[in-house]
Parts: structure tokens; C-alpha cells; sequence
């Protein structure tokens, strides 16, 4: 696939895909897009914030409510955790334990632990685990198991 | 209604067992090795294994084999469970050699030595989990490396 950017006076950036036809890598890129330009709606001090799913670290669970955490700051959202891996699976969302999703993106490296946990650290250095059934999970999306 | 017998309980008990049976043999080999290693350096007595010793060393490595079983099955690896089943495998031993007496015509040092073999054996073999999470650890880095670079939008 040819890649191709413009740079000039243009009104509004703008993306065009030019194809034969829709196959396989173009709805990829489409769907991509889609992706990146969906933003979540999150609440923080009373304000309402829009967030790039591609900036969440991770998510979680707490009586009820759930989190987002990003690099900088803490978010509630009124979304499940359900609905928010099933809406962002595709930008490296995962289910790492029964009340936490997990950014792939933003993790710096894995440690398989003894009793089949991973111990995941994240690029701003916070620890989270994925518990025994979950860690099945993560290694099914990295790969490492059929 | 007929019972898939590859999900019988008997079929689960003895895969179960199969893993145990890795351990026993490990095991066994050890203590037959060490046994007859310590009747070539003591010059004064003729040691060699009989059937019915052998059979006993075999059952005790059974039984060690099946505690490791139950103690740490593969996805419940702990350093606190190893140590337990170490513990337990001495212990074992040492019950064995009192009601066996397999070392009964050896120097009093042999025995304690024996204990100390079977432990470095075992040891072995919990480093042997533990190489394993190390080898873990770094295909699923290898792999996160490559989900991050294949499919990371910035990247694209």
C-alpha cells in the first residue's frame, strides 16, 4: 500500500483512501480510524472529558463504577468494562482480571509469575496482574497459544 | 449413555499420575545412582541393589512424586509449595530409611549425604519451574514487542 501525506493550506485535515476494492487491508485502515476517532466520555472534578481510547492505560472496576487511568490523570466513565473492551479490543484493550482492561500499548514488559499470574508493568512504571484465567487471555492475543 | 472415556475419571487420574511418574523416575535414577555411587567409594563392604530395595526406593519416589502433584501442579507454583514439598520429600526419605533400613551396612555419614543428593535433586527440579517462567517471560516479551510494532497505529 502506497502512503502518501500532503502538507498545505488545507481547511480541515482530511483523509481520502483510494482502492480497487475494499479488501482486507483497507477496512483494516478504515476500521483504525473509526477507532482512533471514537472518543470515550469520562468525568473528572464535575467536568466532562473526551478521551482517546488510545490513551487510556488501563481501566478498572470498583464498587460499581469504573476507571479510566491514563498517564496523567484518573477518569470515571459510565461506560462497562464490557463495552469498553468490546468497543476498543482493536487498539490493544484486554481483559487481564474480572475488573481491569488493560492498554497493550502501554505496557513496557511482562513477567510470568509462578501460579500462571503475569505481572504487567506499565511505561510509567504502575504493576497490575493478570490473574490466572486472564493471563490465558493476554497469551492468546500476543500469540502465544493457539 | 455411553462415557467418553478420554474425559472418564479414570482416564484424568491417569494422566495425573503419568506426571507424577516423571518425578518418581527423576527421582528413582538418583537414588539408585547415589546408592550404588556410595558402594564404590566404601572400599569395605560389597554393596549392590537388591529387587525388593529397589522396589522400596521406587514406592517412596512414588509418593514423593504424587506430593509434588498435589503440592505444586504446574499452574500453582510457589516458592513457599517447593519448599513444602522438599520438606515433605525429606522427610519421606528419612521415614523410608527407618523402616527399611537401606542403609543399615554403611558408614553413618552415607545417610545424611543420601539426604543431601535427594535435596539438590529436588532443588533441580524446582529450578527447573523456575527456568521455565524465565523462558515464559521472554517469548511473551518477544511477543508483545511484535503485537506493539504490528498493529500500533503510530507505527502504521
Amino acid at each position: 500500500m502506497k502512503i502518501r501525506v500532503e502538507h498545505g493550506e488545507f481547511p480541515e485535515n482530511e483523509i481520502v483512501l483510494r482502492c480497487k476494492e475494499l479488501d482486507e487491508e483497507m477496512m483494516e485502515v478504515l476500521a483504525l480510524l473509526r477507532e482512533r476517532s471514537a472518543k470515550i466520555i469520562c468525568f473528572k472534578d464535575g467536568e466532562t472529558h473526551f478521551l482517546l481510547p488510545g490513551d487510556i492505560l488501563y481501566a478498572e472496576a470498583v464498587d460499581g463504577r469504573v476507571f479510566i487511568y491514563t498517564s496523567n490523570a484518573v477518569y470515571e466513565t459510565h461506560q462497562s468494562l464490557s463495552a469498553l473492551l468490546n468497543n476498543h479490543e482493536e487498539v490493544g484493550m484486554v481483559r487481564i482480571g474480572k475488573a481491569q482492561l488493560c492498554n497493550l500499548y502501554h505496557v513496557a514488559r511482562l513477567k510470568s509469575l509462578p501460579n500462571s499470574r503475569i505481572e504487567i508493568t506499565l511505561k510509567n512504571n504502575e504493576r497490575l496482574i493478570a490473574s490466572r484465567h486472564y493471563a490465558q487471555n493476554l497469551k492468546e492475543m500476543l500469540g502465544l497459544l493457539e | 449413555m455411553k462415557k467418553d472415556f478420554a474425559n472418564s475419571g479414570f482416564a484424568r487420574l491417569f494422566t495425573w499420575m503419568a506426571k507424577a511418574k516423571y518425578s518418581m523416575g527423576i527421582l528413582f535414577v538418583l537414588y539408585v545412582v547415589i546408592y550404588l555411587f556410595f558402594g564404590i567409594v566404601i572400599k569395605e563392604i560389597n554393596v549392590s541393589l537388591n529387587f525388593f530395595t529397589a522396589i522400596q526406593m521406587l514406592f517412596t519416589c512414588l509418593l514423593i512424586g504424587i506430593m509434588q502433584q498435589i503440592l505444586i501442579p504446574s499452574d500453582k507454583i510457589s516458592m513457599l509449595r517447593c519448599a513444602v514439598w522438599i520438606t515433605s520429600g525429606a522427610v519421606v526419605t528419612v521415614l523410608s530409611e527407618l523402616v527399611f533400613k537401606w542403609f543399615s551396612l554403611f558408614p553413618a555419614w552415607c545417610f545424611p549425604a543420601f539426604i543431601v543428593f535427594m535435596i539438590l535433586g529436588m532443588l533441580f527440579m524446582v529450578l527447573a519451574f523456575y527456568l521455565e517462567l524465565h523462558r515464559e517471560t521472554k517469548s511473551l516479551n518477544r511477543n508483545l514487542e511484535k503485537f506493539q510494532k504490528k498493529q500500533n497505529p503510530e507505527i502504521i
